[in-house]
């Protein structure tokens, strides 16, 4: 009895050391396959199903001339974006589609590349992978909210970050921006 | 525009405070809302006392997840952010905005103008009309009062009505500020968050920026999904946001062809001398069996002899 114990417990012993031999050869090996994943998969790789049926147009404009109608369900290749509109290719037909009506491949679905350098490429400059927010870490929970107690020097510090308005309006003419009037939207909520 | 109207503000404030010396404050922001805004007409709560109210439960949050050990990009997020304020109604309040250290995705809006946004969710912006249109959204709960109109609603039920009155100033403010920072894990209701993206999406067009980036940021959210970790408590406390897209889009269409097209900035990255971020919090003793043994949402019973969900408040960006 005591003797088959025995047996059980190296056994188990002998298989952790042969995955603590592994686990620092996977850690070196996965940020260079997902570097190189993320070199290799083409700007325009980004898939996206079509929520609801739309309209493709041949421009990104409402009043553009209508050059398909797809179904919902159907899935294309986003190769570029202008404002709300993204240009969509799918295995009958080409165009615009207003963004709305389109949700992006998770990661999972992704080939290779993680949604999140996906979409960045898509809809930005930046171009680094994001290894921070992947699934598994655990951070700002209701338990951890429900528990804080008033950080004071915390506080101060974020007094000192202020910005007055005239720091904010040197920030938005060193960033090439100027205000514009717009109302707001008549249908803000249902 | 603001700038404009300034000597009217002025008049207005001069002839109220002559004429309606009653009104313990005025709040210059009710002078564009009063019409449109009822909710906020019914908070009672003068600006100072919902300045108040904010400092203290910003000042909780922090106690929950500090802020990212960089100065620079703390300054940064303060210029985006006031500036995106100045071109809401209430541009003077005394707005505060901070990236805290966590690698969850959420921002929170606590009363006052304090707006506090997480590095996780930082860290997936490609650039500054995506910050700014996270940004927008929390400005917008802020200055459609959402948060007070929620935490006031709780604590005059709680603790009886009669602490709504003028005369019981302290104790009602001591009953908002009961639940704390425990606020942002509840939620608003789903209006309210379709409603600070609708003008969240109009103040980053004031701003400049393309009125698209907030919606590219929920394209985001959409596509990690509710298995994502570090989005558990954000799709716990908001709409799921292929719902706020389609609502967000019914709202647009009708304004795309007006809206101006705005720029896109770069976004500054955070410095690599701020550390990695603080992937996870320590789990409190009973934290991990608590966590377990939460309630479905619709379920949760009342807390701390508070009447109805105590912290119906924050809302995050995404949130319901």
């Amino acid at each position: 009895m005591s003797g088959s114990g025995h047996y059980n417990h190296a056994q188990s012993s002998q298989g952790l050391n042969s995955m603590k031999g592994l686990l620092p050869k996977m850690r070196d090996v996965v940020p260079w396959t997902l570097l190189l994943m993320a070199m290799m998969s083409p700007v325009a790789a980004q898939q996206v199903t079509v929520e609801r049926d739309s309209e493709l147009r041949a421009e990104a404009r409402l009043d553009a001339k209508v050059v398909a109608t797809l179904k919902q369900g159907v899935r294309g290749e986003v190769t570029a974006k202008n404002g709300a509109w993204l240009n969509i290719k799918t295995a009958e037909a080409a165009g615009w589609l207003f963004s709305f009506n389109v949700r992006f491949a998770s990661a999972q679905q992704a080939s290779g590349s993680s949604s999140v350098s996906g979409l960045g490429r898509l809809f930005g400059p930046r171009q680094r992978v994001n290894v921070t927010s992947t699934i598994g870490i655990r951070g700002l929970e209701e338990e951890d909210l429900r528990q804080a107690r008033f950080d004071a020097g915390q506080l101060r510090l974020l007094d000192q970050y202020a910005a007055s308005r005239a720091d904010a309006e040197s920030g938005a003419q060193g960033s090439g921006l100027s205000a514009a009037r717009v109302d707001y939207l008549d249908a803000g909520s249902p | 525009m603001k700038t404009y109207l300034n000597p009217l503000f002025l008049f207005i404030y001069l002839l109220c405070g002559l004429a309606a010396s009653q009104a313990a404050t005025f709040d210059l922001g009710r002078v564009f809302d009063a019409a449109s805004d009822l909710v906020s007409a019914g908070t009672g709560l003068s600006e100072k006392e919902e300045i108040q109210v904010g400092r203290e439960i910003a000042g909780r949050t922090l106690g929950a997840a500090p802020l990212v050990n960089d100065a620079a990009l703390q300054s940064y997020v303060n210029r985006v952010g006031r500036w995106l304020a100045l071109q809401s109604e209430r541009p003077d309040l005394p707005w505060h905005f901070g990236v805290i250290d966590t690698a969850s995705i959420n921002a929170f809006a606590a009363p006052g103008g304090y707006v506090l946004m997480t590095r996780g969710l930082y860290e997936i912006l490609d650039n500054e009309a995506q910050l700014a249109g996270v940004l927008a959204h929390e400005i917008g709960h802020v200055i459609k009062r959402h948060h007070v109109t929620v935490m006031q609603k709780s604590a005059a039920i709680s603790a009886g009505a009669k602490l709504a009155q003028r005369d019981d100033r302290s104790q009602l403010l001591n009953n908002m500020i009961g639940s704390g920072a425990e606020i942002f894990a509840r939620g608003l209701d789903k209006s309210a968050e379709f409603e600070a993206d609708a003008v969240g999406v109009v103040i980053a067009a004031r701003a400049g920026y393309s009125p698209y980036g907030l919606v590219e940021v929920l394209h985001k959210l959409a596509a990690r999904g509710g298995d994502d970790a570090a989005l558990s408590l954000l799709f716990k406390t908001h709409p799921q946001p292929g719902e706020r897209l389609a609502q967000l889009g019914e709202a647009l269409t009708p304004r795309m062809a007006r809206l101006p097209a705005g720029t896109e900035p770069e976004i500054r990255s955070i410095s690599a001398e701020a550390g990695p971020a603080r992937a996870a919090t320590p789990l409190p003793a009973n934290g991990a069996k608590a966590l377990q043994e939460e309630p479905a949402p619709a379920a949760r019973p009342a807390q701390k002899g508070i009447g109805v969900d105590p912290g119906q408040i924050l809302r995050g960006i995404f949130g319901r």
